[in-house]
């Protein structure tokens, strides 16, 4: 994606516009999407392009922190280089890779709050361990936002 | 070598979980020579429950369950503990190489389960719970006096402090304030992420000494299930 819009440029964008850009930041429409959901698609998509170089959705079940994540096969179409500079992001059942050696647990908060959907109270964890919020994260690091058991209450968290 | 397992709260994840455990139960090999679970819950079967329970007739919840999956799996010693979980109460019900499986809606109850399986030289607890379309299961492993994967209370915040309250604390209006709408496919889930655990617990021996998963997220939504290790190390002793 070459051009970053702010959502006053969507909003007056046709939609036969917004759809060309949606498919050119690889956001999924069909021809129900309404032109709201498109926008916000769109700013959902270039916001996790700038949190991260690279974003990488992990199959479900493929987790770190000591669990023998990825498959031979994976570890091989891997990119060597950015491969050894991931860090894997989890909340709850969400999982991502991502390229942000050198930042702080914060700032992946921040970048990371809504595509992982983390809550203010989750508790960051570093491969396994308590972390605060200006620990610094290194290459091959898991962070865990650690989400609130299940209650089966509808308190707000 | 005898199974020792207990079922806390019968409601719509444990009533799901109990009979997946029995007919497990009932066709493992004749090295488990006695195998018994306690399922405990002082609440009742009403027509409420029907939505998400399976239930021959209304009464205790814990006494429902048993006497019905006695019937089926006769080699599974199924008793019932029609009492909530209480501290006055909790040494009675799990004791030492327990497999604990708390099925409850309150983090005061998952405390207390925590807690005492703290004190014992070896248990095992499996800690289910769900919102609406989402929910986790824990393990907690205890070998040989030591921790070998997290507590409960270690990992979660609001395990360890709870801002609720137990059943037995609360008058019946409460607990039905408490309650809040449940999806049936969300209890299901829960039950079989536990009765996975459960399966590793009993087949495989690696997993039983220390196990490798300490927590499983799913979402059934986004369609993961997303599991965690939970491993005990010297920086979380308190």
């Amino acid at each position: 994606m070459n051009k970053r819009f702010t959502r006053s440029e969507l909003g007056a964008k046709t939609k036969l516009e917004l759809r060309h850009i949606a498919r050119d930041c690889g956001v999924e429409f069909d021809n129900g999407t309404q032109g709201s959901e498109l926008i916000e698609r769109i700013l959902q998509a270039q916001q996790q392009q700038q949190a991260t170089v690279e974003v990488k959705a992990q199959p479900a079940g493929m987790a770190r922190q000591g669990i023998d994540a990825l498959d031979d096969d994976e570890e091989e179409d891997d990119d060597d280089v950015q491969g050894e500079k991931k860090i894997t992001v989890q909340c709850g059942a969400a999982s991502l890779d991502v390229i942000a050696a050198g930042q702080t647990v914060a700032q992946l908060r921040e970048q990371l709050r809504e595509a992982l959907n983390i809550g203010q109270a989750f508790v960051p964890r570093v491969n396994g361990l308590t972390a605060n919020a200006n620990s610094v994260l290194s290459p091959g690091d898991s962070l865990e936002f650690v989400k609130p058991s299940g209650d089966k209450a509808a308190r707000s968290r | 070598m005898k199974l020792d397992i207990v079922i806390v709260g019968a409601g719509g994840v444990g009533s799901a979980l109990a009979p997946m455990l029995g007919r497990y139960c009932q066709y493992l090999p004749p090295v488990f020579d006695e195998i018994v679970v306690t399922v405990a819950d002082g609440d009742n079967y009403e027509e409420g429950n029907a939505p998400r329970q399976l239930f021959g007739r209304f009464g205790n919840k814990a006494e429902v369950t048993t006497e019905a999956l006695l019937e089926e799996f006769p080699r599974v010693r199924f008793v019932p503990f029609p009492e909530y979980v209480t501290p006055d109460n909790v040494d009675m019900l799990i004791g030492e190489g327990a497999i604990v499986f708390s099925a409850v809606d309150n983090h005061t109850t998952r405390k207390l389960l925590d807690k005492h399986v703290g004190t014992l030289q070896d248990a095992t607890l499996v800690n289910g719970g769900n919102d609406y379309t989402d929910g986790n299961v824990q393990v907690y492993a205890r070998r040989g006096g030591r921790d070998t994967t997290l507590s409960l209370c270690q990992v979660h915040e609001e395990t360890a402090n709870p801002a609720d309250k137990s059943p037995h604390e609360m008058g019946c209006e409460e607990r039905a304030r408490a309650s809040a709408p449940q999806l049936f496919f969300a209890n299901q889930t829960v039950a079989t992420l536990m009765s996975w655990v459960f399966y590793l617990l009993t087949t495989d021996d690696t997993f039983a000494r220390r196990p490798s998963i300490g927590e499983f997220y799913f979402d059934m939504v986004a369609g993961r299930v997303n599991p965690i290790a939970r491993n005990a190390s010297a920086e979380e002793k308190e």
